[in-house]
This record gives C-alpha cells, structure tokens and sequence, in this order.
C-alpha cells in the first residue's frame, strides 16, 4: 500500500487508462490512421493529428531502459518507511513508442529487464503504476 | 550591424536570507548598467527568464523567490520601456540574449538589460510536492515520485552515460574540474576544493546523480546590458560581440528510439549559421547544472567526442591552461545556480580581458552551450538547447 503521494486529477481524456489499471490492466492509445503508440492520452495523434485515437489493451509486458533510486522525500506525507524508492522508464513490448513512467517495487535492475505490470494499491482509488519481474 | 554585451553586474552572494532577492537583482543589474558606462534613463529593454519551478507545485513569491520584469521597473524606475520579454521555457537567459538581439537590430531598443535572479527556496526545498492530487501530465508522474527535476534527468544522464561509456570516474573528474575553475573566481558560490575521493562520498540523489553533479541554489543575481556593436564601441570597455545563436528543441518522440538522448537536433546548426567551426574557439562555457551536461555539450558541439572527452579530462585538458579551458568561472555547478546567465558574464570578462588570475591569453572566441540536450522521458524542462557564439571587440 502506497500513501501519501498526490492522487491522480483523472480527466475525460486519462480516464480510460485510469480505469484499466484499477483493473489491473495496461490500456493506451494508438493512432487508428497511421498506428502510433500514443503516451500520454490524448484527443489527437501527435504525428498524423488524426482525432481520438483508439484505446487498446496491452499485454503489460514491457522492457526496462532506465531507472533512479530516489533516498528523500518529496512529498511531506511520504515518511521514512517509504524510502528510498526506485522509478523506471519502461517500454512496452508491443508499442516501443509508449515510455512510461513507473514504480519499481523491486528496486534497481540492469537495462534490458524485462518486467510486467504489478500495479501496488493505494489510499485512492487507483493503484500506483508499478512494473516487476516476469514469473 | 551585430550586438554587443557592454556591460556585467554581479550581486553580492549571500549565504542568509535576509536581504530579499529583488535587493539582489536591483544591485546586479546597477552594476551592469554602471559597467557599462550608462545610467538608468538610458535603459529601453529588459528581459529575464523565469522558468523550472512549474515542474514543481511549490508557491513562487514574486521579488523573494524570483524577480520579474515588473518588479524590476517598478524598483529601479525603468519606465517607458519599448520592449521587454519574460519567459519560462528554454535555454534560460539565452533566449532572452537571443530576444534582445532582434530587438537592438530592429530598432525597438538601444539597451537592454538581462538578468537573472534565483534564491535558495525559503522554509522549502526546490521542488517539494505539497499537493494532494496532480493533474495534466503531472498525474502520470506525480503519484510515482517522479516530478523532481533530478529524478528526471537521471534516467535520460544515464541511458546517455551507458550508452557512451561514461562512468562514475568520469562524473568524479568533471565535478573536481568545475570547482578548481570556481576557486579563482571572486564572484563564485562555493570555492573550496573537492577531490575524487570527496566525490565518491557525495550521496546519491537520484543515481547517477550525486549531490556533486548538481549545482547549488545561492542567493545571487547577475545582469549584462546588451546594445548594438556601434553603441558598444562608446562604452569603457571592450565589447563583446554576438556573432551567432541558436535555439532548437527537441525531435519529435517517435522520431527515435531513445528520445530521451537523441541530440541529432543540434549539431551544425551553430557553426552552420556562423560561418565557424568548432576548432576556432578559445574556450566553451556549458551549462553545467547537473554537471554530465557538460559531456553532452562538448559531444553535440563537435568540441570532443566521448572517448576523447575521458582522455582530455584525465590529462587536463579542459582546465585553464589547457588546450579547451571549460567553464573558466565553475560554470553554474561551483559558481551557483543561475541557469547560466554566470556562464555568459564569465565568456564576457575574458573576452574582454577582464578575467584576472583565470584570464586566458588571447582569448578571441568563446561558445556557450545553455540549457539541457538531453530530456526527460515525460514532462520537465530540458530538450531545449541553445548555443551561442561571443567574440572579442
């Protein structure tokens, strides 16, 4: 359980991602016409300024490219118990152009890991967006 | 027709809180205008950058926290200005040198003051979070503990350093360099020297980065006038002329497969559009505000490919004295931060030849490269790079 970091201000445009992680599931945006992967949400396709691309579901396996462990809190709520943490810029398998930003619960891990969604509840009503190893 | 610097101001730095910043700013931008053998009602232009702290939600008090171009009219009295630019995106005060330049060749003003001004945040640290929720494209990072620009730029420094073979050695020398080049220089924040071995004790903030990779908030402002190089040639001392600028941004995302140090948006541009070439250069000063930038600049202004950049520091290259003397005041990383506006007042003293004790011999040219090359995965300042080029007269 996660507390005391900010809550996410879901949106018309976010909600569909919010929702799919509630339910454990990886869901993002590619472009109906030209078939980019689209991250963050949004009412148009950046390359082709196509509108409101299509949500689809990913497989939520994804490959590690970069990670930071973080030792101090920037959020008041955050105590102690919560440090150090470890974030990770990850790459969904299916869609190379989605880069996420993600918790990794299990700290830091070599480039090239592969990792599948783990999302970790919190104190609100949608889990943190967290990625660990594939069984 | 081209424009020159004519003029540098630096504050006092202080080490308490006690005189408000816009005292510092008003005193910097004083000894600029007096620098450059003027006075106030001479002043038509002002421009400052104001950026970062929106990556961030903490409150910003206006003449405590940053100073803007209002405040600044207001307390020196620089009515009837016939330009002025205050932004928050870029390469720092380099788009407001950039700014001034088109507004001095059109006519719109004859003397411009830049400045920047930044203090250590008050009863905070720069870029606490105390919101309860996040919303824009702070709801996908805020809830990690990503929106803390070292975290950020961690990522990118770091698929950049494995990429090219950088290693924590690399990161221990540089930082040693930048504050050798800080002690012998009277307007820089933090003079004593460092050693590897200081380095390699340094805690991590956000790995790679240690809190020897990152510049230090200071209580300080600095100012330069600019105006055009006719004008120049009246004041007491040598001009400074701008030969050359240029700001980019980044390529699209999609554009590459590692977008967050894709730099192919920079090279050539520079000498390009001046008609240089890297080799013609007395020294560089690169923004150093977590000191691996200083890799990435010397690498995407052709001034050292990586490989050589590890050479060069270990045999001292980069020091003054050496064969490419870098960031000769200690850049922002040892002189303080203020998002390189030290960076151009130290190229414009030793062009000018007023750089005492770090004076280079002869020095003619100078680039600066501003702002970050890399970039963030999501959100943050960065992929904004600027370079300019200054020459002596």
């Amino acid at each position: 359980m996660i507390t005391g970091a900010p809550r996410p201000r879901v949106d018309a445009v976010s909600r569909p991602f919010w929702e799919a992680l509630a339910q454990g599931r990886l869901s993002v945006q590619r472009c109906d016409e030209c078939g980019l992967g689209i991250w963050y949400p949004k009412e148009q396709c950046p390359r082709c300024w196509s509108p409101v691309p299509t949500w689809i579901a990913l497989s939520g396996y994804a490959t590690l490219r970069s990670h930071t462990t973080i030792r101090r809190p920037i959020f008041p709520g955050w105590g102690a118990e919560m440090l150090p943490y470890t974030i990770g810029l990850v790459v969904p398998d299916e869609l190379p152009t989605v880069r996420l930003i993600v918790a990794l619960p299990e700290g830091a891990q070599p480039a090239g890991t592969e990792l599948v969604l783990t999302p970790i509840p919190t104190d609100h009503s949608y889990p943190l967006l967290a990625f660990g190893a594939r069984s | 027709m081209k424009v020159a610097v004519s003029g540098v101001g630096f504050s006092d730095m202080q080490q308490g809180h006690d005189r408000p910043l816009l005292s510092l700013a008003g005193e910097a931008i004083q000894r600029a205008v007096s620098d450059a053998g003027l006075t106030r009602a001479d002043i038509d232009g002002v421009a400052t950058y104001n950026g970062v702290t929106e990556w961030a939600d903490v409150a910003k008090q206006d003449g405590e926290d940053f100073v803007s171009v209002r405040l600044v009219t207001e307390t020196l009295g620089l009515g009837g200005l016939t330009w002025y630019q205050e932004h928050a995106w870029g390469p720092a005060t380099l788009t407001s040198i950039a700014g001034a330049e088109k507004a001095l060749l059109s006519g719109d003003a004859k003397y411009i003051v830049v400045y920047r001004a930044m203090s250590r945040p008050r009863g905070r640290r720069l870029g606490e979070w105390s919101a309860l929720s996040a919303g824009g494209e702070s709801q996908f990072t805020a809830p990690i503990g990503y929106p803390w620009v070292p975290a950020m730029f961690a990522l990118s420094f770091r698929m950049y350093m494995e990429r090219y073979g950088f290693t924590e050695m690399d990161q221990a020398r540089l930082a040693v360099l930048l504050r050798e080049q800080a002690v012998a220089n009277p307007h820089a924040a933090y003079r004593d020297p460092i050693t590897v071995e200081d380095y390699l004790r340094s805690p991590y903030v956000a790995d790679p980065l240690r809190a020897l990779d990152c510049d230090r908030a200071t209580d300080a402002a600095v100012a330069i006038v600019l105006t055009t190089t006719d004008r120049a040639a009246d004041g007491p001392h040598v001009p400074v002329q701008v030969v050359g600028d240029v700001l980019t941004t980044a390529a699209s995302r999609w554009e590459s497969d590692d977008p967050e140090i894709d730099m192919r948006h920079m090279p050539g541009l520079l000498w390009e559009r001046v008609g240089l070439s890297p080799t013609d250069v007395s020294f560089a000063q690169l923004y150093d505000g977590f000191s691996p930038s200083v890799f990435t600049w010397l690498h995407v202004l052709g001034l050292s490919e990586p490989d050589q950049t590890r050479e060069r520091l270990e045999k001292g290259d980069f020091r003054l004295g050496g064969t490419l003397p870098v960031n000769t005041g200690g850049g922002s990383h040892s002189g303080g931060r203020l998002h390189g506006l030290n960076h151009v007042a130290e190229a414009v003293l030793q062009l000018s030849g007023r750089a005492g004790v770090r004076q280079i011999p002869d020095a003619q040219t100078g680039v600066l490269g501003m702002g970050q090359v890399l970039r963030p995965p999501l959100g943050g300042p960065g992929g904004t790079p600027g370079a300019i080029l200054l020459a002596r007269g």
